[in-house]
Parts: structure tokens; sequence; C-alpha cells
């Protein structure tokens, strides 16, 4: 089985790293050539480490590379977290199509940041869908799916963690059974009247409203949440005073707040009380001129955060 | 005060981070410098870091809370050892 692997990120070299032990012949590896600091060893580096062809991966919006695709007999495209559009010429080069792994439950949470916005929404599960491609994002056939829980502590990178563990083995399954017979493939319908798509939109514009349950404050720091590495969301902001603030953690305590949302509290595990609709939530690290600052730092007993919903042009 | 030093916490990184590399069928490391980035350094992906994170805290029985360290130290050996110490040996 001749892949042509596109990919990104850890999903993408731990992709790599199973097909190189696999009997799948590997025709390229394409990814972004230049190294992002702060995410650790690269696909392209990789790749190249391991003496694979690599090509970068913008290759995959010009249509007439899909001549080389054929040319080079590939059977299979793996799409692995790319953050380019393949153009619909490319999709159809492969002898037995392409493929995409996507960190959602298909057809709900089609789109970018899918993680982001399961915990965000406070859902208990997620899933991970290998589907084949067809232009319209997620929406071709699902091939594999599996389901993985969220924790109430769970942040953005832990889920990213679960659904890349659970998603890479679903790669490895496509390619055994297609090496069976391609009519082996299980290829089944999306539902697309239950199709959900999410775009570039961070909710409430990146904007943290006090006046929320706990709960939903947490759900929105937590999902933002991949500290040490950089968030697609960044951290809800929150202004107190003329201070802009992003709130990067928070931990819920259970005990009612009874003073005006936002009040800032006493010190307290590890950081400092500030109350929210319902509860008293702990700010334990915010971010603030691009460093990530302790609470402990800003906050003052008695100030209070400005409610974004009451600021102008920042109202929903 | 009691509890593990920073040259102990470098001992289950070594050992954390060398089971890693045998994975991918590689070398082991000794003597890790204070200046050795497991990221930048070895080529880890951002989850293994992660997964070693979370290994070092069952080792350690360390609840796994890098807030309060510098994210461009997070993934450097010294800082990280010192770090982890000094919450261990707080909490002893």
């Amino acid at each position: 089985m001749k892949v042509l692997l596109i990919g990104e990120q850890a999903a993408g070299v731990r992709t790599l790293q199973s097909l190189a032990q696999s009997e799948a012949r590997i025709a390229a590896v394409m990814a972004s050539p230049a190294r992002q600091i702060g995410h650790g060893g690269s696909l392209w580096n990789l790749a190249v480490k391991l003496g694979y062809t690599t090509w970068p991966a913008e290759l995959v919006r010009d249509p007439n590379f899909a001549t080389q695709v054929y040319d080079e007999g590939v059977d299979i495209i793996l799409n692995v977290y790319s953050m380019f559009l393949i153009r619909k010429e490319i999709l159809a080069a492969p002898r037995l199509g392409s493929f995409n792994l996507h960190p959602g439950p298909l057809p709900r949470y089609a789109g970018l940041n899918s993680v982001c916005w399961a915990i965000y929404k406070g859902e208990s599960e997620h899933g991970v869908t290998l589907h084949k491609m067809v232009p319209e994002i997620d929406a071709g056939p699902i091939v594999y799916q599996e389901v993985v829980g969220v924790e109430s502590e769970e942040t953005g990178l832990s889920l990213t963690g679960k659904c890349v563990t659970v998603g890479v083995p679903l790669v490895l399954r496509l390619l055994e059974t297609a090496a069976q017979g391609p009519a082996n493939i299980p290829l089944v319908a999306q539902d697309l009247t239950k199709r959900e798509y999410f775009g570039r939109e961070v909710p409430e514009n990146g904007n943290l409203s006090w006046n929320c349950p706990a709960r939903q404050i947490s759900n929105f720091v937590r999902a933002s949440d991949f500290f040490p590495f950089p968030s697609p969301w960044g951290a809800p902001r929150s202004k107190l005073g003329d201070l802009t603030l992003g709130i990067s953690k928070v931990r819920l305590t259970g005990r009612p707040a009874d003073v005006p949302p936002g009040t800032v509290g006493a010190q307290s595990d590890g950081g400092v009380e500030v109350a929210s609709r319902d509860e008293w939530l702990v700010v334990r690290q915010m971010f603030r001129e691009g460093k990530y600052i302790s609470a402990r730092e800003v906050l003052r007993a008695g100030d209070r955060f400005v409610d974004y919903a009451t600021l102008p042009g920042l109202a929903p | 005060v009691s509890g593990p030093t920073p040259d102990d916490v470098r001992v289950v990184i070594t050992e954390l981070l060398n089971q890693k590399l045998k994975q991918q069928t590689r070398e082991p490391l000794n003597n890790l410098p204070d200046d050795y980035d497991l990221l930048l350094s070895e080529g880890l992906d951002s989850l293994a870091f992660v997964e070693m994170m979370t290994a070092m805290g069952e080792r350690l029985d360390w609840e796994v809370d890098l807030a309060g360290l510098d994210p461009e130290s997070v993934t450097v050996v010294g800082p990280l050892c010192t770090f982890v110490s000094e919450q261990l040996r707080e909490r002893s």
C-alpha cells in the first residue's frame, strides 16, 4: 500500500512513526518545512531523519499537483491534522482515495478546534473519526470512529492527546483493511442533518464574562488551555481597570459567591478567588503582555473585573 | 526538609526519556545537562512531553501542575527538575 502522508503536529508525527513500523510504503511526507518552536519535533524533521521524501504541504493548494500524485502511483492519501485545504483534483488522484483523521465525532464537531468546542460545551464524551475526504470539509463517508471520555478537569491539550492516541490506530486499521481489498473499507454516509461546523471563530470573541456559572467559565478556560504550548483560541480575556488579562488556569471551589460577579476575593489554593455568577473560582494563572504570570502578582482583594458585556463594542 | 532533590527528579526524567527513545529505537542518554531541552534537543513531540509529565507524576506522587513555571523553561531539564523538587519538598 503506497501512502502519501499529509500532516502536522504531534498527530502527524505519531502517524509517521506508526507507518514507519508498518508494511505501508511511504511515497512522501507533506508538512510545513519551517520548524515550529515550542511544538517539539516537527513532522518534516522526523521525515527527513527517517529518510523519506518530503514535499511542502502547501502544494496541496495547486490542482496541478494531482498529476504528481497520480504519477507516483499513490494508493491512499492520509491527511492528519494538516493546515491546508486539499484541492478536489488531488483528493481524487490516489487509487483508493483520500482519508482524513478528524478529532471529532462527525457529523457533529466538523471543522476547526473541535476539541476546544467539545470542552467549552461541557461534553462528557468526544470522538475521533476517520473518513473518506470529499470536497466539502469533514463531510465524507465514515470509515471508523471511536469515542473518548471528557473528564471534569480535561484541557484542550489533554483531550487532543487522547484523540491522537485513539486516532492513529484507526489509520493503521484502514491500511490493513485496504490491503485485504478496497471493497472491505467501510464507507458509512454521514447524516448531514446532524452536522455541526466550526470555523476559526472563538466563543464570545475570546472575552470571558464573570456573569456566568462557574462551570461555564471553567469550561471556557480549560478548552483554551494548551499550556505550555500555544492555544488556538488564546486565553479568554477579561478587563481589570485598564489591564487586559488572559485567564489561563482556574479551579472550581464549589463555594457559593454572594458578591457581584468579577469581584476578587482572598488568596486560596495556589491562586486568588474571583466570584462568578454562582460560585467562587480560584484563578491560578494568567496571561499578560505575552507572558504567563501568577494571579497573585496582579489580583488584590476587592478588585473587580469589568464584565465584557458592558464594554462598548464587545457585547455579543 | 525532605522529598526528592533536583538530581533525584533528573534521574526519573532521564529514565522516562530513555523509555521514549527506546520506543523510537534510539540510543539512550545519560547525564542530561541543565540546559537540555526535552522538546528541541530530542525532537519529542508535545504529546510525548505530556505523557512524560503524567508518568513522572505517577512515579513521584506529584500532581502534575506546571502552571508556576515559565513556559520558556518548562521543557528544559534544569528548571523543570528544580521546580518539581520544590513543589514536592513544599508539600512534604
